[in-house]
């Protein structure tokens, strides 16, 4: 008389597709770790939003450049109001250099030229230089977010990049 | 007149040591020779036998083969350079400094390193030429073709993480512009089409480990160099060197 193989029971059964299971959600808690590891709690890196001053420091016609170095930032009192963009070429990401003489600001990798409203005047860049959103603190000085940008040049119907400058 | 006494060759290959490493005897015959690759770990991917016509330098040029040896050279310079450099802001281009003036051979080394690895980007692309030329790539070999884009990506991902350990303007720059493409992703990139993610949480943020190229960009590119692509190219390069085997061998056809 042979024996036969006994089938395994549906106990046994849901206990493999269990434990199959539980292995699937530590692999996925393990992935989503690892991910929320290699995202930095604490970057050791100028703030993506700063306090750039007062209004009153940045008259009608200025051209500030005096965040540029540590910020990448350009902050100009223009026609309509303050405005602030990002001096970082939108072609491939150089740092823009402001050339006080022709009143232009210019990549020193390819050549692109852009206004000081931000309007490419020449060269490779294929979009205007990025505007930063602008708010004033409790203090009443502009802070800028580099974190919330829009590369464009006519900025009177988007509020929240440009700031009413004493006239 | 006197005993005459074994060779040492003999001595040795009579010794209890010698017979522990290599427990077949010496390759004179088909058996023995068969075991002296079978039995060794580094030799065992090769075929006992091989065809006549994959030994011919016209079949292959011999662009695998000499892509693997620039990837053993680029191998054995780095980890010597590893001696010397530390991946901080403040030191990575003084140690690169030092090295071509201070450190013996630092130069040589860390051009031996550069040049080989240059030309392993090289070798590959004409590996592929001639694989694409030789009709290779085809059944039963196609998977192998597939695993070989792989180590293509791995091999140009390895100098691009490689170009910024000497942080000097060129490195600075390349690596922008590179992390900038990474940002323009679909989806995933900050400034990429549909894109559902900030400057500070997409996936050029999670390479650099930050907004900007700085100090962590300059780590996780040099851990990603040293440890992460190495691991990963040579469990590919373990891949390809089976399959090629398992496909029937070099350069011929089936």
């Amino acid at each position: 008389m042979t024996e036969e193989t006994p089938k395994p029971s549906s106990d046994r059964r849901f206990l493999l597709k269990a434990g199959l299971a539980a292995l699937a959600a530590a692999g996925a808690a393990l992935v989503a770790g690892v991910g929320r590891f290699l995202k930095p709690r604490v970057v050791y890196e100028p703030p993506m939003r700063f306090a750039a001053g007062p209004p009153a420091e940045f008259p009608p016609g200025a051209v500030s450049t005096k965040f540029m170095d540590e910020q990448q930032v350009a902050v100009i009192h223009g026609p309509d109001g303050i405005y602030a963009f990002l001096t970082v070429c939108t072609h491939l990401g150089c740092v823009v250099n402001f050339d006080a003489a022709e009143r232009v600001f210019k990549c020193p990798c390819h050549g692109s030229v852009f206004a000081l409203d931000g309007k490419v005047l020449g060269g490779p860049a294929p979009l205007p230089l990025a505007r930063a959103s602008l708010s004033l603190d409790a203090l009443g000085r502009i802070v800028v977010n580099k974190a919330d940008t829009a590369n464009i040049v006519d900025d009177a119907s988007r509020g929240k990049f440009l700031i009413k400058g004493l006239t | 007149m006197t005993a005459e006494k074994p060779s040492l060759r003999r001595r040795v290959r009579a010794s209890r040591v010698f017979r522990s490493v290599f427990r077949h005897g010496a390759p004179t015959d088909n058996l023995n020779r068969a075991l002296a690759i079978v039995s060794n770990v580094f030799l065992h991917a090769h075929p006992v036998k091989v065809h006549v016509r994959s030994l011919q330098f016209l079949r292959t040029f011999c662009l695998g083969g000499i892509t693997f040896l620039l990837f053993l050279i680029t191998l054995v310079t780095g980890v010597l350079l590893m001696f010397y450099y530390v991946p901080d802001v403040n030191l990575a281009y003084q140690d690169m400094k030092d090295l071509a003036y201070v450190v013996p051979f630092g130069q040589f080394l860390r051009n031996l390193h550069r040049w080989a690895a240059e030309g392993m980007v090289l070798t590959v692309l004409l590996h592929m030429a001639r694989v694409f030329y030789s009709g290779s790539y085809r059944p039963p070999r196609e998977f192998n073709w597939v695993i070989g884009v792989g180590l293509l990506v791995m091999t140009l991902l390895l100098s691009y993480t490689g170009y910024l350990l000497p942080w000097d303007q060129l490195a600075y720059w390349a690596i922008t512009v590179g992390a900038n493409m990474a940002g323009s992703t679909p989806v995933v990139g900050h400034s990429g089409p549909f894109s559902v993610t900030t400057v500070e949480n997409d996936v050029r943020a999670l390479l650099l480990g930050g907004t900007v190229v700085g100090q962590s960009a300059l780590l996780r590119f040099y851990v990603l160099h040293c440890i992460a692509l190495p691991l990963f190219l040579l469990a590919g390069m373990a891949a390809h060197f089976w399959r090629v085997r398992k496909d029937g061998g070099l350069a011929r056809p089936l």
